[in-house]
C-alpha cells in the first residue's frame, strides 16, 4: 500500500469506552476524561490489523480508517 | 409486583409478550444466555410487556446504541417517567443533554482510566485482605464475604467514609435494587440520600480530596451544585458501583467454579486474565437501564406514545451474533469480546473503568491464592428476583494448606 490509512475519530459520538486503547495501545490514546485524541494520526506501516481491531472495539462505531493518497 | 398492567391502545397484540425482567432469572443458571436464547425464539425485536407497570422491551445491540444516541427522543428525565419521580433525582443518570454533560463532567475526570489505575495499589491491598481472611477457612459464601464486601469498601475509600458505616449503606442498596415497585425504591433513595447528606456536611466542615469534597468545590455552569444536586449525585455514586459490582464478580466466580478447566487457565497464564476479564464481564451482565419517550413517534416500525417506558435488557445483547460470532462460546482468546453491559452514548457507564480494573484484580488476587476452587457440593447457585441480575449466594470450597499437608 503506498497510501497511508489515517484515524478518524467522531468526538461527538465517543463515548469515553476506552476500548480502542484497551484492545490496541500502541495506536490509540485517550485523554484525561477516557475519550480518543488520535484523530487525524497516521496508522504505522504493519500496524493496520491493530488499527482495525481497535477501531472495530468501539461500541459507538466512532472510529473509522481513512486511506489518504500517497 | 407481577401486577398485570393493561396493554395501551396504541400496542398491537402481536408485540405483545409477557416477560418479566425481574423474576426472570429465578430458576436459571446463566440468565443472560438462556433468557436471551428463550426472547430470541419466542418474542419480536421490540415488544411490550404488561409486567412491572407495563413497559417495551428492547434487545438487539444496535437498537440500543442508536435509541441511547437519540437523547431528545428517549429521555433518562423523571418528567417523562413516573416512575422514577423519587427524590433527590439521581444525577448525572436522570438528566438529559445539555445539562447531563455539566453534571457528568465532575465525575468524568475523577473516573477516568488514568486516575482509576492509580487506584490499584489501594484496590489490590482491599482484595487481597477480603481474600486472606477467608482462605484459611477453605471455603467462603462468596455473595456476603467478598461480592459485597469488596465494592463497598473500594467505595468507602473513594468518599473517605468509614468503613462502620457498610452495613447500613448495604441494606440500604439491596433495598433499592431488590423493591419491585416504586415506592420500596424512593424509600431506598430517601435513606440513601440522608447519609450522603451527612457525609457532605462533614466535608464542608472538613474538606479532603475526596469525590465529594472535590464535588462541593466543581463549578456546574458557573455556580455550585446546589443541595439537591450533591444528593443526587452523591446517592448515584454509591448505587451505581455496589449491586452491580457484586453481581457481576459473584456470576464470574460462579462461572469459574463451574468451569475449572477455564479457571486453570488462568492460574497457570495470569496474563490471560486481562482478555478473560472482558469475555467474562460480557457474559455477566446484570443492568438493563430505563428510558421514556418524550413525544409520539415511529421507531422501525414500532408506534411509541409520550411517557411510553422502554428497558434495555443490555445482558442479552452480549448474545447478538450481530455482535459476536458464536456468542454462546466463551472464548478467552475472543479478538474482541463485544457488549454493551456498561451501556453506550452520554450515559454509558463512568465507572467502567473502575469495573473492569475492580473486576481484573480481585481475579488476579483469587488466582493467586486458589489453585483450584468449586461450588460446595450438593449445592446451588439460586439466581435472586431482581432489577439488578444476581445470584442469591455462591457457596465455595477450596483445598487449604493444611488439607493438602494431610492429603
Amino acid at each position: 500500500m503506498t497510501g497511508k490509512l489515517v484515524i478518524c475519530v467522531d468526538r461527538q459520538v465517543c463515548a469515553g469506552h476506552a476500548l480502542c486503547a484497551m484492545r490496541a495501545p500502541d495506536i490509540y490514546e485517550v485523554d484525561d476524561e477516557g475519550f480518543c485524541c488520535s484523530d487525524g494520526n497516521v496508522v504505522p506501516d504493519g500496524a493496520e490489523d491493530q488499527a482495525r481491531l481497535g477501531a472495530r472495539a468501539c461500541p459507538e462505531g466512532a472510529i473509522t480508517l481513512e486511506e489518504r493518497g500517497a | 409486583m407481577n401486577a398485570h398492567s393493561g396493554i395501551p391502545a396504541h400496542v398491537p397484540a402481536s408485540l405483545v409478550y409477557d416477560f418479566d425482567y425481574v423474576t426472570a432469572p429465578v430458576g436459571t443458571l446463566q440468565p443472560q444466555n438462556e433468557i436471551s436464547r428463550k426472547l430470541k425464539a419466542e418474542a419480536p425485536e421490540i415488544f411490550f410487556t404488561p409486567r412491572n407497570g407495563g413497559h417495551w422491551i428492547v434487545r438487539r445491540a444496535s437498537d440500543a446504541v442508536e435509541m441511547f444516541r437519540r437523547t431528545e427522543d428517549f429521555s433518562s428525565a423523571p418528567e417523562y417517567n413516573d416512575q422514577r419521580q423519587w427524590k433527590p433525582t439521581l444525577l448525572p443518570v436522570q438528566a438529559d443533554p445539555p445539562e447531563h454533560a455539566e453534571y457528568r463532567k465532575v465525575f468524568g475526570a475523577y473516573f477516568s482510566p488514568g486516575n482509576m489505575r492509580r487506584m490499584e495499589p489501594d484496590i489490590r491491598q482491599i482484595a487481597g485482605g477480603i481474600l486472606d481472611r477467608i482462605a484459611p477457612k477453605g471455603g467462603c459464601e462468596f455473595v456476603t464475604e467478598v461480592g459485597e464486601v469488596f465494592p463497598i469498601t473500594i467505595f468507602l475509600r473513594v468518599v473517605n467514609a468509614p468503613m462502620d458505616d457498610r452495613m447500613e449503606l448495604l441494606k440500604l442498596a439491596q433495598m433499592f435494587t431488590r423493591s419491585p415497585d416504586p415506592q420500596g425504591r424512593a424509600q431506598a433513595v430517601k435513606g440513601l440520600s440522608e447519609y450522603i447528606r451527612r457525609l457532605f456536611d462533614l466535608r464542608r466542615e472538613n474538606p479532603g480530596d475526596d469525590i465529594l469534597s472535590q464535588l462541593i468545590k466543581s463549578n456546574f455552569e458557573g455556580r455550585q451544585l446546589n443541595r439537591d444536586e450533591e444528593e443526587g449525585l452523591g446517592t448515584l455514586l454509591f448505587l451505581a458501583g455496589l449491586d452491580t459490582v457484586r453481581s457481576a464478580i459473584s456470576l464470574i466466580v460462579t462461572y469459574l467454579a463451574r468451569h475449572p478447566d477455564q479457571y486453570a487457565r488462568l492460574v497457570e497464564e495470569p496474563a490471560l486474565i486481562q482478555p478473560a476479564v472482558e469475555e467474562l464481564l460480557r457474559i455477566s451482565g446484570t443492568s438493563s437501564p430505563e428510558r421514556a419517550v418524550t413525544h409520539d413517534l415511529d421507531y422501525k416500525g414500532v408506534q411509541f406514545r409520550r411517557g411510553d417506558r422502554i428497558y434495555f435488557m443490555l445482558p442479552l445483547m452480549s448474545f447478538d451474533e450481530e455482535l459476536n460470532a458464536a456468542p454462546e462460546e466463551v472464548d478467552f482468546k475472543r479478538e474482541l469480546s463485544r457488549h454493551l453491559i456498561f451501556g453506550s452514548g452520554p450515559h454509558r457507564c463512568v465507572g467502567s473503568h473502575l469495573a473492569r480494573i475492580e473486576v481484573r484484580i480481585l481475579l488476579e488476587e483469587w488466582t493467586k491464592r486458589f489453585a483450584s476452587f468449586g461450588l460446595k457440593p450438593g449445592t446451588d447457585v439460586p439466581m435472586a428476583a431482581s432489577t439488578v441480575w444476581t445470584p442469591e449466594r455462591v457457596e465455595l470450597v477450596w483445598p487449604t494448606a493444611k488439607q493438602k499437608e494431610n492429603a
